[in-house]
Formats: C-alpha cells, structure tokens, sequence
C-alpha cells in the first residue's frame, strides 16, 4: 500500500544514529554499540509496521551494527584477533562516519542562519522585477522542457478516446489569437491557472494544440510565466501583467 | 556628475550611487563611477566608510549598508521584514534539510563527486544534487579523470550571493566534533534553535516533527514491554 503522505523521518541511518544519540545523551565518539543497535532495529520494526518506508541503506546498517556487536562480545585472545585481522575496525570506521555527516549537518546549519534574501532582508528593485517577470537568470520558461511536453502528450492522449485521429477535422477554423486572448481574460480573473485547467474547454486535438502555442506565444511576449516548483511537480501559468489583460496588438507592436 | 571635492561630498555620491544600484558596488566600481580624475581608491573607501558608520546604529533604521565580500549594498533591516514581505510578495527559497546537507558537503569539498556526497550522508542524492543545480546554486564543473569519468560539481556565483559570502574562503571552517567541549555542545543546540526559529514551519515539517515524536514514543514503549 502507497503511504497517503510520505514523510522522510530521517535523512538516512546516519541521520537515526545521531537521532539516537541526541536522544538519550549518548557519545558519538565512544558510541555504546550494544546500546545503540538494540534501539536501532525496534525503530526499524516500528518504522515498518506504521508502513513507514525503510530504504536498503537502513537495512545495511543495521546488519553493519550487528556485525560490529557480535565482534565486540568476542574474547579477546590471539585466535580471535587473528580472525578479526582483516582491515580496519568496523566500529572506528562507523564512528568516524557519523562525525563526519554531523559536521557537515552543522555546517549545513551554519548555512541556513545565514541571512538570507526575500527571508532576513530585501534587496532594492527585487519587487518591481519579480511582477515584470524580468528576473534575469529567470526566462518566462521556467520548467522542465521534457515535463512540459510529456504535460501536453498527456492532455493529448486524454483526447484521443473521444477525437478518431484519422477523421479529418472540419469543424470551425481555430484561431490561436482567440486562444491567446481567453487565457489572458482568465489569468486577469485568476493570476495563477494550472496548467490542465487551461485546456478544460478543448475536446479536440486541434484545439489543445491551439492553447499550447497560445500559451508559448504568450510566454515569449513575457506576459506570462510557466513555472514548476521542482521535477515532476505541476506546471502553473502566472500572470506577468497588472491589471485588465494586455491588447494583442500592442504586446506584439511592442516586441 | 559634479565633481566632489572634499569628505562630504564623496559621501553622497557614494551613498546616491549605492542608493540607485540593483546590484552590489565593489570600491573601484564606485569610483569609476564618480568620474572624477585622480580620486584614488582610498578616499573613495573612506567614504564608505563613513557612510557605513552612518548607516551602522540600524536600530532605529529601516535599512543598512552591508559588505559581502569586496562589495557593498543597502539592505533592509530584521525589523521591517514583515512589511516588506507583505508589500513585495516576495518569498524566500525554502531548502530541504536534505537539499542543505547536499550543498554543504559541496561546499566544503567542491569539487566532488555525487558519490562523495553520498558518501557523507549514507543515502541517495542524485535528486538533490538536481535540484541544486535546477536551483543554479550548484554547478557542474567537469568530469573526474577515473573510471566511469563522474561528473564533478561545484557551488556557483548564486551559492555565494544567496549565502553572504564574497568568496569560497568567507565559509566559516568546519568544526571538529571529536575536540568538542561543553560550551561546543551548547552552542551546538544553541543554533539548532536558532535554525528551528528562522525556517517556516510547513505543513509538511510540522506533520514529520508530529510523527518523529510519535515514533519515539512507541520505540520506548516497545522497549519497556521487552
């Protein structure tokens, strides 16, 4: 069963382990073995029954915590040590891991108290050129090319139950001014219109394809921005405009 | 521009110019700008100087002048962050807890490997690692001349512009926890909170501290029945 909201409790076992040791006061650097793979593998058992994804990297560690349990309740003589001879010491290697990943969470830390623009302070003219939709490094492009063609291959394929593509298309010429024109009046009314939102009128392969230059046409005027907040997230169109939507032809006289 | 002659004068064209820039001013730019023949370089950093004094007490100010690096801008000051939110609907760039692990061991290592970031932290981090470079604080710098030629990245110019820092070399060092003290560990926690205190709390943030600490109570229950 897919989890309704996945949460990402630990950044990894390194992270459990120093959880663990924050916890209970424990030290890193004389880190009680026995102690700290008994919590270990119960976090582990109840991660999975509240269905909690454990990662392989989990799994290895806790096999890698046993290993180093079991060689420490072994006697301590020639035969042993011989046995055990076979390269650096499991539980030294861990140990130096886990203060390695904590200075760089500590630097990470350091980073983040940063100040931070639009956070800790502003900066003059920011503003004005976030509403030009001018930013720029920022084209009015801001997505991922790949995930916004699979978007319309989407919308497309959505079509075809109900569009025959081999039936040759007779209805009413499209213009694609038109379209430019109904999804400027929308993004005036709304500011922002996901991306599936603006095709909830075109039945018609035709009539995707129309909006979607549409909506090209109006990125590269810079009317509009089309956004995405990371891979794989949902494409937005946001208003670059203020006010009641721009003419046509003086966005095009204009550019 | 009129030619300045004497202390004040310099000082309002320093402060004008700072003033009218979108962007931060290092000292021979400022006076490449004033234009006036045979102004050294020194005289034009005295006023900053000065004007940096005058600006200093931002206490009772709105707004402060402030080095990173060679350069200089006016920024507003804590106390009137919230206003200046609300006014410009501008918002700041959240970064993942793991998004931050990624960009300091980057930082401190560059240029590394994905698999030396990896490394570090024990999990995955291509995705990361992407969307650092989606967010262009990353960048790839090349590939490592060993099997499999991995590419190498490295922080860019907006690492150092979003962080503060003039150069590489304002990264303040790394911390060694084996020499650590009790005054450390304090102050260890100490900016724990700070972090705590300045991240917004998302819904997703507050939903995982909920879980964590629902978690930890039914491990020490299971530990107690044992």
């Amino acid at each position: 069963m897919t989890p309704f909201l996945q949460l990402n409790l630990f950044e990894g076992p390194l992270d459990l382990l120093l959880h663990l040791c924050r916890r209970h006061e424990l030290s890193v650097v004389d880190l009680p073995i026995a102690q700290v793979t008994e919590q270990f593998l119960v976090y582990l058992d109840v991660m999975e029954e509240l269905e909690i994804q454990v990662a392989g990297e989990f799994v290895e560690m806790a096999a890698l915590l046993c290993l180093i349990k079991s060689r420490e309740l072994l006697p301590s003589n020639d035969i042993a040590s011989e046995l055990l001879d076979d390269g650096p010491d499991p539980r030294e290697v861990l140990i130096e891991r886990l203060l390695a990943y904590k200075q760089y969470r500590q630097a990470a830390d350091e980073l983040s108290v940063r100040p931070q623009p639009n956070r800790d302070y502003f900066l003059r003219g920011q503003s004005a050129r976030a509403t030009a939709g001018l930013q720029d490094a920022d084209p009015p492009l801001d997505v991922d090319l790949v995930d916004l063609l699979s978007a319309l291959r989407d919308l497309l394929d959505r079509r075809r139950a109900t569009d025959p593509p081999h039936e040759v298309s007779s209805g009413p010429r499209i213009r694609i001014e038109d379209r430019m024109q109904a999804l400027l009046v929308r993004l005036a009314r709304d500011g922002e219109v996901p991306l599936e939102a603006c095709f909830e009128g075109d039945a018609t392969r035709p009539s995707v394809v129309a909006t979607f230059l549409a909506l090209l046409e109006l990125a590269r005027l810079r009317v509009l921005a089309v956004v995405q907040a990371g891979h794989l997230t949902a494409i937005t169109l946001m208003k670059q405009f203020e006010g009641a939507p721009p003419a046509l032809g003086v966005l095009r006289g204009g550019a | 521009m009129e030619a300045p002659e004497g202390t004040e004068p310099l000082v309002a064209a320093v402060e004008g110019l700072l003033f009218a820039a979108d962007r931060p001013l290092s000292v021979p730019e400022l006076r490449d700008a004033i234009g006036v023949e045979d102004l050294s370089e020194r005289a034009v950093g005295l006023a900053v100087g000065r004007l940096a004094e005058r600006h200093r007490d931002a206490a009772d100010r709105g707004f402060t002048l402030v080095q990173t690096g060679e350069r200089f801008q006016f920024r507003t000051t804590p106390r009137v962050t919230e206003p200046v939110a609300a006014l410009t609907g501008l918002k700041p760039l959240q970064l993942s807890r793991a998004a931050l692990e990624a960009l300091a061991i980057v930082a401190y290592k560059q240029p590394c490997t994905r698999s030396d970031v990896e490394r570090v932290r024990g999990v995955d981090s291509g995705g990361v690692i992407r969307a650092l470079l989606d967010r262009k604080l990353l960048r790839i710098a090349g590939r490592r001349n060993e099997p499999g030629r991995p590419i190498i990245y490295a922080t860019s110019r907006g690492f150092l512009d979003r962080f503060g820092l003039g150069s590489l070399g304002d990264l303040p060092s790394l911390r060694e926890f084996t020499q650590l003290g009790a005054e450390d560990l304090e102050a260890a926690e100490d900016l724990l909170d700070e972090v705590s205190g300045k991240q917004q709390v998302t819904f997703a943030e507050y939903a995982t501290r909920r879980a964590l600490s629902s978690l930890d109570d039914a491990v020490d229950r299971r530990l107690e029945e044992s």
